[in-house]
């Protein structure tokens, strides 16, 4: 009986050795994995960048890519990075708009379909008007506006966001 | 509840049985701390497998990423210098644990038949733990990995015969770059665990088939009594062992802040490469002997040695395993390791006394310590060295080539000559005495309204020092400055200038502050300020043509240049 009993106690104070040494490891190791979570590893200076000059712009949106100077990117710094795109025109009261171009259902690229004035994504085919309220198809809101200023000198600039695809509510990524 | 699970577990897998054939193998002559070295080594290869896996999660192997995404690792992931530590400790942990457990099977013989295929697998096995830090040294790809594994593939291409295609082969074709770190890390990761694990797996396979070699000189009777199962007896003091092994390699890491990283790879720089202190024996050895003779040595050593090892279960053929009776084996041994062990101090004490090694150290340290500061600002494309771009000299030099030297340098020029010496004593002195000069404002169009000053001697010397010291310039002697203010003043000079920095309306630039930084950055912005030179100036406002960042960069350069190097 004590020989057994013995054996059970060396059993635990294995077990008990082997989960300390490897409980202690742990720690750093998924702190180090987990690192990259709710980081921004990918990130620029989130001042507004330059697209066009305001009298080029008219009630045809036009297509223009949000081009910023500099990108941190994990360990590196990138000069002149896209991105994304945006719409940008004028709506009827004259005022200068613009949407990101990522289709806020699952993030494909939408077209400006000319003749019937329509947003339209290629992939899952919703479809929005010139305000970017939602018209049919899958995606569960309308299209992402971009916040747009004009300088002194007729710049349009705009700050490009990204947002939470496929949710009903409007939430920045 | 556990019980049920593991009964229907055991039902459908059978593992029960299997884990009792994993660990109740009996080890004959009982449970004993001789028997830990192979355990430790176990542990420290899952260690390094896992640590490996997790810098394999930021790192990435090219030679333009590979510093930058190690010096990542280092000062910016969480606790990457705390698995990178574990990971290159333990890669020393390694080549002194598997020295201890050739030592101990060496003086317990368990090299003897039935065994020797076994001592022949973990004698392969140390060579290719060898080959992984071979591998490994040059992944960071800084200064020391890259200047010391050239040494490394140096030497192999002096194999003969095949020399120049092993090299090749290698280091992916004529010289060093991308393919030859991908090649490494292929090696390293991938093609090396994969031997590794097999060979010990067939390790493991034989030492279950012959069992432990139990100390010397026991009846098969007194074996058979004092036998225990691996589980929990064996086990436990492997486990006692293993947690020692790791509060040391833990602790060491913590100790020493991880490993070094060293400044990125630069071929064009002078760097002393150094071994990884167990490759040190054979670097030493190398000083030793020129020419042809050093081919010969830089193989032979480390041939012969393996050689030897593995020589030698067919050498020492005979029954008894007892120490004493082995001795001229065992003092082979012995001998490869003292003599492995002067050639590490040699080794250490040469570079000690080495103050040129030394001052070179010191100065690859400091530079190491700047490129990971510098990093931390994000490492540009061209990575490596690159890193060095992002200095605020090295941007203002930039930006003043693109934008500034047409007109300030060369044959073409518009305006004053800036380069090496701008603002000294001495440029200040040869400016007063010849504003027009060709290096000074003789190429402007309009701005020649400055006749040399007549001041010599003690008087002009006082001058010369009140402007440097206007311009911020170090060790200015406030005597001289003060007198310097009072001719200024009193003399002709105040007819057009003044030096309070705020005047406006004179017939030249207000001259306070003049050649500093920050009255740099108002000329770069806009000459044409009133306190400047005002409707006179020919110079572009460069606040419409960059940024204010990129202005104050420029400045920096230009105040730096009057303690630059011609």
């Amino acid at each position: 009986m004590a020989e057994t009993d013995r054996r059970g106690f060396l059993k635990v104070l294995n077990v008990a050795i082997g989960g300390l040494v490897g409980a202690v490891l742990a720690v750093p190791l998924i702190r180090y994995f987990a690192f990259p979570f709710r980081r921004k590893i990918v990130s620029g200076p989130d001042d507004p960048v330059p697209i066009a000059s305001a009298k080029d712009l008219t009630r045809v949106p036009l297509r223009v890519e949000i081009v910023v100077p500099e990108q941190r990117d994990g360990w590196s710094k990138v000069e002149n990075v896209r991105l994304g795109a945006a719409w940008v025109f004028r709506d009827d009261s004259g005022a200068v708009r613009a949407f990101t171009t990522t289709c806020p259902h699952l993030g494909c690229a939408v077209d400006y379909d000319k003749v019937a004035d329509k947003f339209r994504c290629p992939c899952h085919t919703s479809q929005f008007d010139r305000d970017g309220a939602r018209i049919s198809g899958p995606a569960k809101r309308g299209l992402d506006p971009l916040p747009t200023s004009i300088d002194d000198d007729g710049m349009v600039r705009v700050r490009f966001l990204r947002f939470k695809p496929d949710v009903p509510d409007r939430e920045e990524a | 509840m556990l019980r049920r699970v593991g009964d229907w577990l055991d039902v459908r897998t059978g593992y029960r049985r299997a884990m009792d054939s994993l660990l109740l193998e009996p080890v004959a002559g009982g449970a004993s701390f001789a028997y830990v070295f192979g355990s430790v080594l176990a542990f420290i290869l899952i260690n390094q497998l896992v640590t490996g896996i997790l810098l394999a999660f930021y790192y990435s192997p090219s030679s333009s990423q590979a510093w930058a995404s190690v010096a990542y690792i280092e000062d910016q992931v969480t606790m990457g210098w705390f698995v990178r530590g574990l990971h290159a400790h333990g890669a020393s942990a390694m080549v002194i644990v598997a020295g201890l457990h050739l030592l101990q099977t060496a003086i317990y013989g368990a090299y003897k038949k039935p065994r020797e295929m076994n001592w022949i697998l973990g004698v392969a096995m140390l060579v290719l733990i060898f080959a992984f830090a071979l591998t490994g040294y040059l992944l960071p790809w800084d200064q020391k990995g890259y200047w010391a594994t050239k040494v490394a593939t140096g030497i192999a291409g002096g194999t003969p015969l095949v020399g120049g295609a092993v090299k090749e082969l290698l280091q992916g074709g004529n010289e060093y770059g991308n393919l030859t770190l991908t090649r490494f890390f292929a090696l390293h990761v991938f093609v090396l665990p994969a031997l590794l694990l097999g060979l010990l797996a067939l390790h493991l396979v034989l030492f279950r088939r012959h069992g432990v070699t139990p100390r010397w000189g026991r009846s098969a009777d007194e074996l058979a009594r004092r036998t225990q199962p691996f589980w929990p007896h064996q086990l436990l003091r492997d486990m006692v062992a293993i947690a020692v092994a790791f509060a040391i390699l833990a602790g060491i890491t913590q100790a020493t802040g991880g490993m070094d990283l060293a400044a990125p790879a630069d071929p064009s720089s002078p760097y002393n490469a150094r071994p990884e202190w167990y490759f040190l024996p054979l670097f030493q050895v190398l000083k030793y002997f020129g020419g042809a003779l050093e081919r010969v040595v830089s193989l032979g050593a480390p041939a012969v040695v393996f050689g030897a090892l593995l020589a030698l279960p067919f050498v020492d053929r005979g029954p008894d395993r007892s120490p004493w009776k082995r001795l001229p084996e065992l003092l082979v041994i012995a001998l490869l390791f003292i003599g492995a062990g002067t050639l590490f101090g040699l080794a250490k004490t040469a570079d000690a006394r080495d103050t040129n090694y030394q001052k070179r150290v010191k100065e690859a340290d400091e530079e190491a310590a700047r490129a990971r500061k510098l990093a931390l600002l994000g490492v540009p494309p061209a990575g490596g060295t690159a890193v060095f771009e992002n200095e605020p000299a090295f941007q203002g030099r930039r930006i003043f080539k693109e934008r500034c030297e047409g007109c300030h340098r060369g044959t073409e020029r518009k305006g004053p000559e800036l380069v090496a010496g701008y603002n000294s004593r001495a440029w200040l002195r040869d400016y007063l005495m010849d504003p027009d000069g060709a290096r000074f404002f003789g190429l402007t169009k309009g701005i020649h309204g400055m006749k040399p000053v007549k001041f010599r001697g003690a008087e002009l010397d006082a001058l010369v020092e009140m402007l440097y010291a206007e311009s911020g310039g170090a060790g200015a002697h406030t005597a001289k400055v003060e007198a310097g203010k009072k001719i200024f003043d009193t003399g002709p000079c105040s007819d057009c200038h003044s030096r309070d920095g705020t005047t406006t309306g004179e017939e030249g630039p207000n001259l306070g502050g003049r050649g500093g930084k920050a009255w740099l950055v108002a000329m770069i912005a806009d000459a044409s300020e009133p306190r400047l030179f005002g409707e006179k100036n020919e110079m572009p406002k460069f606040k419409e043509k960059l940024r204010p960042d990129e202005i104050d960069k420029v400045a920096e350069f230009v105040a730096g240049l009057r303690g630059a190097e011609k």
